[in-house]
């Protein structure tokens, strides 16, 4: 289901077939949770404020203008609820080393990376993610997870294109950085 | 590659590889039923007409004149009152003094107030805020808008 099949049933929705919702809902669930949940980091936070995005996304449908998608209107409304949410409680992560951060080659990270098993891989990654400050996590995610391009991330969440870049690219030195520190540290 | 030498970019195909295979995180079981069920309630789209942006402007409007009631009671004395403006249009004058004998009325007002008992000070802005709260809240209900 792409961007226009999402239109089809937003004007059925509005049409007053409310059961046409459960398929936006379904489509997007999973992305919408796993975005909150980066911001909020606690499942019931996350389910309650996932929950409140696609109540407030129903309720602004009629608002949705078709310049933007669906998923990056929706994205947006999951990102100011869930940080909302985070402006109640500090969530405290613990960062990778700064030092690491400014040595270590990005080939021999690749290697190493390779060299391990999918799910060894995979863990180390989750690892590595979960080091980051939330709204890093939710910039990776955004861009790579959720494929949203960085004119639509800006739109999402208020910031600047360049401001975007430049995270991105420091969180990427840290994600490297983060393998590194694990690779080093996971028993040979 | 050492990291000074990388690329300025946001594109990294390796990285990219990385997150395709991690799985998004799954959504409780009854998620969808729980939002149908709350959705089937009573909840509506509500369209952003020019009517409800109107009445989002006047909620505005009455939060900024309780905002400006709560100014003039905590500085009573507005140091730009007490100004001499000497205005050689007669027109412009005569509607500027009856401005400033507005404010010095009001001006004479707080600061009865204000030389008088902090109690009564507090009652009168908690009333005016409380009245204003109620106007504002009688235009929202009115029709309900969205702010996202």
């Amino acid at each position: 289901m792409g961007q226009h099949d999402d239109m089809l049933v937003i004007d059925q929705v509005l049409n007053g077939n409310l059961a046409a919702y459960a398929a936006l809902v379904d489509r997007y669930k999973d992305m919408v949770f796993t975005l909150v949940i980066k911001i909020v980091r606690n499942r019931e936070e996350a389910e309650e404020a996932s929950q409140d995005t696609f109540i407030k996304a129903f309720q602004a449908l009629a608002n949705f203008k078709q310049e933007a998608k669906f998923s990056t209107w929706l994205f947006r409304i999951a990102y100011n609820t869930a940080i909302s949410r985070t402006r109640r409680k500090k969530i405290i992560s613990a960062p990778i080393d700064d030092k690491l951060i400014e040595n270590y080659s990005t080939d021999d990270v690749k290697q190493q990376m390779e060299n391990l098993e999918t799910e060894e891989k995979l863990k180390l990654m989750q690892e590595v993610l979960k080091q980051l400050p939330e709204d890093e996590q939710m910039l990776i995610e955004l861009f790579y997870h959720n494929k949203q391009r960085v004119e639509e991330i800006s739109v999402i969440t208020g910031l600047t294109e360049s401001n975007i870049k430049v995270k991105m690219h420091r969180i990427r030195k840290k994600m490297y950085a983060g393998m590194q520190e694990k690779i080093q540290l996971s028993p040979a | 590659m050492k990291t000074e030498e990388m690329e300025y970019t946001t594109d990294d195909h390796f990285l990219e590889q990385l997150m395709d295979q991690l799985p998004f995180e799954k959504a409780p079981d009854n998620f969808t039923n729980g939002i149908m069920l709350q959705l089937s309630a009573g909840i509506q789209p509500v369209a952003d007409t020019p009517e409800s942006r109107r009445q989002l402007l006047w909620g505005y409007l009455t939060l900024a004149l309780a905002f400006a009631g709560v100014v003039l009671m905590l500085f009573a004395r507005w140091p730009f009152l007490n100004y001499d403006l000497t205005l050689n249009t007669d027109l412009i004058r005569t509607v500027f003094t009856k401005s400033i004998n507005l404010f010095h009325g009001l001006t004479e007002l707080m600061s009865y107030l204000k030389s008088g008992s902090s109690t009564i000070l507090i009652f009168a802005s908690v009333g005016i805020l409380l009245l204003l709260e109620r106007i504002l809240r009688k235009g929202f209900n009115r029709n309900q808008t969205i702010i996202l």
